[in-house]
């Protein structure tokens, strides 16, 4: 118990300091939380934050707690034990990007009706999406590349498209983090470098931060700033470039990995 | 053609007409959230439940009547209405955490709902004709008090709807999404299955568990096979809900048939002429 008070205060007094010398302000601070289903105990005893600004990706395979730890911090779901603390001065809005698989395509909903659920959060009880809203539709479309698609079907679309309709409702919600479960799942890797792409230059123009989810080390290696290794239960976090060592890789996933520069960019062969 | 005129004219077909065309309306406008949701099941589950408060009812009655030896009556729809809204809160959730999925909790509320409503009627002894006929339901014997009470109902929960329209689209599509931007999915999801609830336990109680189960999910099904948009999928069940009602009346009327499963057959002859439109036109 004091081991875990310890570590607690220590952990704030390492983020106190990182801010101080940094200027980045905590978004989400995950304080000694459990997360888990009942009694079934998914992750355990996490601590860490993330910082307004950054890009921070979770890499983790099937069923290792990245969906999990995703509803925690969206507080879809509460957590077993310890807090999940959300900045009130920054007044997070979350823009949700979820798996596409999730979404059911016997909706007959256009692109524009799905990125406009992305104003129903703010526009309250009783109000429906007016002309201001429906204005804002069409920007994050044009904006995501896909301004032309607005009145095609969702289901009509490519994994791409979809993708991109998903992230212009994050957009629409004035998101300040956008959060993004598995954008890439099941695109080729001219889709991934694309997809990857637009969340970069929207990190850049808007200064939104980027929680990305993958079970692909390989994708966040050169986009991540700090990047979190879930692995049957065991948690790494870190700067990119202390996480993708040798040792680390083999520490976490057991396996030796190696860390190779290929024309400028980090690649993992494991 | 005089029979169809002959039809109009009479009151009692004036009040099955109206209130046929009422349930069909609600329960069809609904039975697109019930498909899209595929939460077909739940509807099911949702009559039978409602037909066990009906039998529930009765069975109570004729124990009272034994114990203070005189005749006692009370409607049956506040135990079909309390028993379906209780069923309602327990089926909307889902749990991820449920050990049991919410499918097979639906599938076992469904068969003992509907084993307990035979138990008690088989139970109620000279009760059984009149018991029978609330389960199962009869729309000829709707009265104009209710087509009232119906039009009540429908224009409740065409309120409700109207009003909260986007959470309910909302946190049937996409509930986590919602949850993330403030919108509280569970609560909405609940009302959702409330008005859902309500709707089944008093339209059984003037059409029938078949009739009812029909409308909330074959002019949904087809609306979807041809309807281009959600607005028009909304638009098209309701029509094709109406006009089912009407004509399987009609044609109960004229030749004579049972009007609950003429309305049904009905309604399966629009489905099947839509998947072949789909096919071949649309």
């Amino acid at each position: 118990m004091v081991a875990t008070a310890e570590r607690v205060r220590l952990f704030r007094a390492l983020h106190d300091a990182l801010q101080n010398t940094m200027g980045m302000a905590d978004l989400i601070r995950f304080e000694n939380v459990t997360l888990g289903y009942r009694r079934n105990v998914v992750l355990a005893d996490l601590n860490f934050a993330v910082q307004e600004g950054e890009f921070f990706g979770i890499v983790g395979a099937n069923g290792s707690g990245k969906t999990t730890l995703l509803r925690a911090m969206l507080g879809v779901m509460a957590p077993l034990a310890g807090r999940v603390h959300v900045s009130q001065t920054a007044e997070v809005h979350f823009g949700y990007v979820p798996q596409r698989g999730f979404l059911d395509e016997i909706f007959p909903l256009t692109a524009r009706e799905i990125v406009l659920m992305g104003c129903y959060g703010r526009l309250g009880l009783w109000r429906r999406p007016g002309q201001r809203e429906h204005e804002q539709a069409e920007k994050c479309l044009a904006q995501v590349g896909i301004g032309a698609l607005a009145t095609q079907r969702f289901r009509n679309l490519s994994g791409g498209q979809k993708q991109r309709v998903l992230i212009a409702r994050a957009l629409v919600a004035e998101a300040k983090v956008l959060v993004l479960d598995e954008p890439t799942d099941g695109m080729d890797l001219e889709g991934q470098r694309a997809i990857l792409d637009l969340i970069e230059d929207l990190r850049e123009r808007s200064g939104v931060s980027v929680i990305y989810v993958t079970h692909r080390l390989n994708e966040l290696a050169n986009a991540a700033q700090r990047l979190m290794l879930l692995h049957e239960g065991k948690v790494r976090i870190g700067r990119v470039e202390e996480i993708l060592t040798g040792p680390v890789l083999r520490e976490v996933y057991g396996v030796d990995a190696k860390v190779e520069q290929l024309d400028g960019k980090r690649v993992i062969i494991a | 053609m005089s029979k169809l005129l002959e039809m109009f004219q009479q009151d009692f077909m004036q009040n099955v007409l109206a209130g046929t065309a009422v349930v069909a309306a609600i329960c069809a406008y609904l039975g697109v959230f019930i498909v899209l949701r595929r939460a077909v099941f739940v509807g099911a589950a949702l009559a039978q439940v409602s037909s066990f408060g009906v039998a529930l009812s009765f069975i109570i009655c004729a124990i009272l009547e034994r114990w203070h030896q005189r005749e006692i009556h009370f409607p049956p729809q506040p135990f079909a209405l309390a028993l379906t809204l209780g069923a309602t809160v327990l089926l909307a959730v889902q749990h991820r955490e449920r050990r049991v999925p919410r499918e097979t909790v639906i599938g076992v509320a469904y068969c003992v709902a509907g084993a307990l409503a035979i138990l008690v009627v088989a139970a109620s002894g000279h009760l059984q004709a009149e018991v029978l006929n609330l389960l199962f339901g009869n729309v000829l014997t709707i009265s104009r008090a209710g087509v009232i009470g119906l039009a009540a109902l429908a224009a409740g929960v065409g309120v409700v709807h109207w009003l909260f329209h986007k959470e309910f689209l909302f946190t049937s599509f996409d509930p986590d999404t919602a949850v993330a931007l403030g919108v509280r999915a569970r609560f909405w999801n609940i009302v959702l299955f409330l008005t859902i609830g309500v709707t089944i336990a008093l339209a059984i109680r003037a059409a029938g568990a078949l009739v009812v189960f029909n409308f909330l999910v074959l002019p949904a099904a087809t609306a979807l096979m041809i309807g281009k948009s959600l607005r028009a999928v909304f638009v098209v069940s309701i029509i094709l809900g109406v006009a089912s009602a009407f004509a399987g009346i009609a044609i109960s009327y004229i030749a004579d048939w049972p009007s609950g499963a003429t309305i049904v057959a009905v309604n399966a002859v629009w489905l099947v002429v839509a998947s072949v439109a789909r096919r071949w036109l649309l």
